[in-house]
């Protein structure tokens, strides 16, 4: 078990946003990101970002974790924000140096990029921190189910995808207990330069490779024992079911739609 | 009496503290390990057993109590650099620890601990060929890659690992899964010939036929609280304690008492010195 909080790990709790059906959820953030980009002013901007702290208290998860999910990509979104602010040009400028100048539009982007990125990577904290990552796999793979006309190999690609998934808290798990292992074998992995941390990397890496490929050659062969054929269609055990919670879900995000378009009119 | 080697007071681990998975996996733990012994942790999964282990090693910090091995301190305000010194006298073999094999040969990975306490070259060269010999491995296998072994010896390797550190205090996590019955032999002897030289163990373990004379103390842990501490003998005379633990008594104990002995032989071996024993008491010889 790990102590950390793992960027977009599921939080089992029973809230109005844990209850939408996963489609309906997955719509809902694809549609919201597609949104962000239409709300470039201050009130626009404001009026999404008041709906999804909305959202977040809406899920019950505490804002804690949602920070704590987000803290890793400050980082980047700073050095985006820093790339901004010192290399756009246009409006009026206030400093200058070489290439480098700080110019009005160039703030003005360097705010529109922080506030883009923290909404953006925040609703996809919020979609998959309140849904079952097997159900979002599902999910997908009904939004993706329409190519399968284009002949698309669909039920692969969602066979992968939930796989991968699936994976990833167990590769999470395996990394901490190797990790722990070679640091009571006295390595500290906080120590040196850049090439010996690299280093220091190798006696995690290669354990996880080899568990990681055994992993999966024990999941093939249970798959096969069990009769998995690609060439048959596969039934579901758990069904998606829309509700009318859904229908109410997409008018609200209708009407925040709206909210945007009447607030860049003013 | 011997003197104390580890000793945990009060101490409680949560899990994620703050957030709905919350969870806590020790409650006031108070456990005392004297130096030399051979204990044996038992417990149902999810009762604390490997945090336990975890904490003795410094892996993680205790919530709130303290644990002291060697006058050493740790708790919740530990800072990294101490935790490390903690946790240089201290070997711990994890539960499948040939899963974190990785170098290319076997003479590596058995350097790879002396190697981070930057021991000299000479040094590390005798705990290595000390610990291969202590695992009963022959020193052919050193320049083969790890990956080349067999299960049975991919573990000894790994645990030779460990020892190379020439740890005071030997935690194992449940060192005998997925062995064969030659294997958990040759295991025993290696941790009986250890626990002899004044290593302390610490074992894990749901395989009671690896509990044997040599064990001195046994704690069973239920929701992350002790409910039993004492001598494997105790242990094993309460049946309602064996069956909290969901565990079943060694063959050797279920013998004796079919039988109607009143000792608890702990192997195959003591129950036929004391079947033997009574054949000569009661007179009853019939060879």
């Amino acid at each position: 078990m790990s102590n950390m909080v793992i960027f977009g790990s599921y939080v089992p709790l029973s809230s109005p946003i844990h209850r939408l059906d996963a489609r309906t959820k997955l719509i809902l953030c694809i549609w919201y990101v597609i949104s962000v980009f239409f709300a470039n002013h201050l009130w626009p901007a404001l009026w999404v970002s008041l709906v999804l702290l909305a959202v977040l208290i809406m899920s019950r998860v505490p804002l804690k974790m949602y920070w704590a999910g987000l803290k890793p990509f400050l980082i980047v979104i700073l050095i985006t924000v820093c790339l901004q602010v010192l290399f756009s040009s246009g409006g009026q400028m206030y400093w200058h140096f070489g290439w480098i100048s700080v110019t009005s539009d160039g703030i003005k982007n360097a705010f529109l990029i922080f506030y883009r990125f923290t909404v953006i990577i925040t609703a996809s904290t919020v979609l998959t921190a309140t849904t079952p990552t097997l159900q979002l796999a599902s999910a997908f793979s009904w939004l993706i189910y329409p190519l399968k006309w284009l002949k698309v190999p669909v039920d692969k690609i969602s066979l992968m995808l939930s796989i991968a998934l699936r994976f990833v808290p167990m590769i999470m798990a395996d990394i901490k207990v190797i990790m722990d292992a070679q640091r009571s074998r006295g390595m500290d992995f906080h120590q040196g330069n850049l090439i010996t941390r690299l280093k220091h990397l190798l006696p995690v890496v290669i354990p996880l490779f080899v568990n990681s490929l055994q992993h999966s050659e024990d999941l093939a062969i249970a798959m096969e024992a069990r009769g998995y054929s690609l060439d048959r269609q596969r039934t579901q055990y758990r069904q998606l079911r829309w509700r009318k919670g859904d229908n109410i879900a997409l008018l609200l995000m209708l009407v925040v739609d709206v909210g945007i378009c009447i607030l860049n009119l003013i | 009496m011997a003197k104390t080697k580890i000793e945990l007071k009060n101490v409680s681990f949560t899990y994620q503290p703050g957030t709905p998975m919350e969870y806590q996996a020790l409650d006031n733990i108070n456990l005392k390990i004297d130096d030399g012994a051979f204990t044996v942790l038992v417990g149902q999964t999810g009762s604390g057993k490997s945090t336990l282990v975890n904490l003795i090693d410094a892996l993680t910090q205790p919530t709130s109590g303290q644990i002291i091995v060697n006058n050493h301190l740790l708790n919740s305000q530990t800072s990294k650099k101490e935790q490390e010194i903690f946790r240089r006298n201290i070997g711990y073999v994890f539960q499948f620890p040939e899963r974190q094999l990785f170098a290319q040969t076997v003479r590596e990975d058995l350097e790879f601990g002396p190697r981070n306490l930057r021991w000299s070259q000479s040094k590390i060269d005798d705990a290595v060929m000390k610990a291969l010999e202590t695992v009963q491995l022959d020193s052919k296998i050193l320049n083969s890659s790890p990956f080349s072994l067999s299960g049975g010896q991919k573990r000894r390797v790994a645990i030779a690992g460990v020892l190379a550190m020439n740890p005071e205090v030997l935690v194992l996590d449940e060192p005998a899964v997925g062995l064969d019955s030659l294997s958990i032999k040759q295991l025993l002897n290696i941790l009986t010939d250890l626990n002899q030289r004044g290593v302390t163990i610490i074992m894990i373990t749901h395989y009671l036929e690896m509990i044997t004379s040599l064990v001195t103390q046994i704690v069973a842990l239920h929701n992350g609280k002790i409910t039993f501490d004492g001598s494997p003998q105790e242990f094993f005379k309460s049946q309602t304690m064996l069956k909290k633990s969901k565990l079943l008594a060694p063959k050797s104990v279920q013998i004796s008492r079919e039988i109607g002995l009143s000792s608890l032989p702990l192997s195959i071996d003591d129950l036929s010195m004391e079947i033997i024993k009574q054949l000569k008491n009661g007179g009853r010889a019939n060879e």
